[in-house]
C-alpha cells in the first residue's frame, strides 16, 4: 500500500518534471536578454521589469498620499506604511546617532532597501523567467563587421546542439558560414527569451546601484568636510599615509565592485537554483529553496542599505572623531 | 555578461525617480507626522511628569500638614488629659474633703442624737423602773431609792451596748 502511494507520488514528479513533458531546455542566461528598443536604447527583460517596479513603487506612492491623513487613529495602509518608515529611520538612527545626518541619509537608505527587495522578490514571482518572448533580432547590418573579420579565418570549431538530444558535437566549418548560421538564428529563426527578469539579477542595475552610492559617499564626504575630506586618498605627510591613501583610491573603486558583484551574485544564484531545482523536481521540493530566497532577498537588500548607510556615516567624519570614537569605545 | 553603460545610466534615473517620489510623497509626510507626534508625545509626557511632580509635592504638604495635625492633637490631648487628670485629682480631692466633712457633720449629729436619745430613754427607763419598782414593792419609794435604782439600771443597759 505504501509502496504503492510512493509509486504515485514519484509518478506524478516524473509527469510533472519539465524535461518528460515536452520543454527540453533550461533557460539560464548570465546577463540580461533584450525585448525591445526604445529609441535605440536596447530595453533588457530586466530593465522591464525594474521599470514596473518602479511603476508600482511610484503609483502606490501616490495612492498612499491620497489617502494620508494627519491624524492619530491611521488606517491600517497608514499604519503599515508608519511602521516600515519608522522602522527604516530608527535603523538609520542607530548607525548615524545624529537627527540631522539621519534625515540626509534615511531617504537614499530606505529607497535602497525598497527598491532591492521588491526586485529581488519580484523574481520569485511565478511568471518571471518562465513567460518567454520573442528576443529583439539583431540588425543584419550591424553584423557586417563580423562578416569582414571572418574572411581571414576559413576553419573554426562548430557547435552543433542536436534536436531531441542534449548532446554537443563539434563540425568543422568555415567562420563565413558560422556568422552566416548566426545571423540567420538571429535575424531570421525567432529566439525566445523571459520577458522578466528580476533587476538585481542583471549586473549593469546592481552596478548603477553601486555606483550610486560610492559616489554619494564622496559627495557627502565632501559636504560635511569640504576638501580636507580628500585628504584622506592624497597625503604627502609621509610615505606611509601616501600609500595608505592610495589604498583608500583602490578601496573606492573596490566598493563599487564588491557592491554590485555581491548583491548580483547572490540573487542571480539563487535564481539558477530555482530554475535547476524546478527542472529537476517541479513538486514540493522547491518550496524550501523558496524560502531562503525570501531570507536572502531581504539580507541582500539589508546588507546592501547598512554599508551604504555606514560608508556614508563614516565618510562625514572626520579623522579626529573617527579616532575620538574609537578612543570612547 | 555585458556591461552596458546606456543600461547603467538608465537605472540610475530610475531609482533617481523612485527616490524622488518616495521622498516627497512618503517619507517626508510620515516623518513630519512621526515627528509632530513624537514631539505631542514627549510634551504629554513632560506635562505628565510636571502633574507628578506636583502631585509629589503635594503628597509632601500632605504628609507634613498630617504630621503636624497629628503632633498638634497630640499635644493637645496631652493637655487635656493633664488637664482632665487633674481636675479628676481636684474633684476626687474635694469630694474626699466633702466626704471628710459630711463624715464628721454626720459623726457629730449622730453623737448628738446618740445622747438626745440615750437621755430620752434615761427619763424613760427611769419612768418604767419607777413604775415597776413601785409595783414590786406595793409602795412609793422615795427620791434617794429611787435615784439609785435608776441609775443601776442605766449602767446595766450602757454596759450592755
Amino acid at each position: 500500500m505504501l509502496a504503492k502511494k510512493y509509486g504515485v507520488v514519484l509518478f506524478a514528479l516524473y509527469i510533472y518534471n519539465p524535461r518528460h513533458m515536452g520543454n527540453q531546455s533550461l533557460h539560464v542566461s548570465i546577463s540580461a536578454e533584450s525585448i525591445f528598443n526604445f529609441f535605440g536604447l536596447s530595453i533588457t527583460n530586466s530593465i522591464f521589469t525594474s521599470l514596473i517596479v518602479s511603476f508600482l513603487l511610484i503609483s502606490f506612492a501616490f495612492f498612499f498620499r491620497s489617502k494620508f491623513k494627519i491624524t492619530d487613529k491611521p488606517s491600517k495602509l497608514q499604519n503599515f506604511v508608519e511602521m516600515i518608515v519608522e522602522a527604516l529611520y530608527n535603523f538609520v538612527y542607530s548607525i548615524t546617532e545624529n537627527t540631522k545626518k539621519t534625515l540626509l541619509f534615511f531617504p537614499l537608505i530606505a529607497t535602497f532597501f525598497l527598491f532591492i527587495i521588491l526586485n529581488n522578490y519580484v523574481g520569485l514571482l511565478p511568471g518571471v523567467g518562465s513567460i518567454l518572448t520573442k528576443e529583439e533580432s539583431i540588425e543584419v547590418a550591424d553584423l557586417a563587421p563580423q562578416q569582414a573579420m571572418a574572411s581571414s579565418s576559413p576553419v573554426v570549431e562548430k557547435e552543433v546542439v542536436l534536436p531531441g538530444d542534449e548532446t554537443v558535437t563539434h563540425e568543422s566549418a568555415t567562420v563565413e558560414e558560422v556568422v552566416a548560421e548566426e545571423a540567420g538564428a538571429e535575424a531570421g529563426h525567432a529566439k525566445f527569451v523571459p520577458i522578466f527578469r528580476a533587476a538585481t539579477a542583471d549586473l549593469n542595475t546592481t552596478l548603477a546601484l553601486a555606483i550610486i552610492s560610492v559616489f554619494l559617499t564622496q559627495v557627502f564626504g565632501v559636504s560635511h568636510l569640504g576638501l580636507s575630506y580628500f585628504k584622506k586618498f592624497i597625503d604627502f605627510s609621509n610615505p606611509i599615509n601616501f600609500f595608505v591613501g592610495m589604498l583608500e583610491i583602490i578601496l573606492e573603486f573596490a566598493k563599487v565592485i564588491s557592491f554590485a558583484f555581491r548583491l548580483f551574485g547572490n540573487i542571480f544564484a539563487g535564481e539558477v537554483l530555482l530554475a535547476v531545482m524546478t527542472y529537476l523536481i517541479a513538486i514540493a521540493v522547491p518550496a524550501p529553496f523558496y524560502a531562503l530566497e525570501i531570507f536572502v532577498g531581504f539580507i541582500q537588500a539589508l546588507v546592501f542599505s547598512m554599508l551604504s548607510l555606514i560608508f556614508f556615516n563614516l565618510a562625514t567624519k572626520s579623522h579626529h572623531e573617527e579616532s575620538h570614537e574609537l578612543a570612547k569605545n | 555578461m555585458e556591461i552596458n553603460l546606456a543600461q547603467i545610466i538608465f537605472q540610475m534615473i530610475n531609482f533617481g525617480m523612485v527616490l524622488a517620489a518616495l521622498t516627497y510623497l512618503i517619507y517626508k509626510p510620515v516623518l513630519k507626522l512621526l515627528e509632530d507626534r513624537r514631539k505631542r508625545v514627549a510634551d504629554a509626557a513632560e506635562a505628565a511628569a510636571a502633574v507628578m511632580k506636583e502631585k509629589e509635592n503635594l503628597e509632601k504638604v500632605k504628609e507634613k500638614t498630617l504630621s503636624e495635625a497629628s503632633a498638634k492633637a497630640k499635644k493637645m490631648e496631652d493637655e487635656i488629659r493633664k488637664e482632665a487628670k487633674a481636675d479628676a485629682k481636684l474633684l476626687l480631692e474635694e469630694s474626699k474633703s466633702e466626704i471628710t466633712a459630711k463624715e464628721a457633720k454626720f459623726s457629730s449629729e449622730l453623737a448628738k442624737l446618740k445622747k438626745e436619745e440615750l437621755k430620752s430613754m434615761e427619763s424613760e427607763v427611769k419612768k418604767a423602773a419607777l413604775t415597776i419598782a413601785e409595783k414590786v414593792l406595793g409602795s412609793s419609794i422615795d427620791a434617794k431609792k429611787h435615784q439609785k435604782l435608776i441609775d443601776d439600771q442605766i449602767n446595766e443597759i450602757i454596759e450592755s451596748l
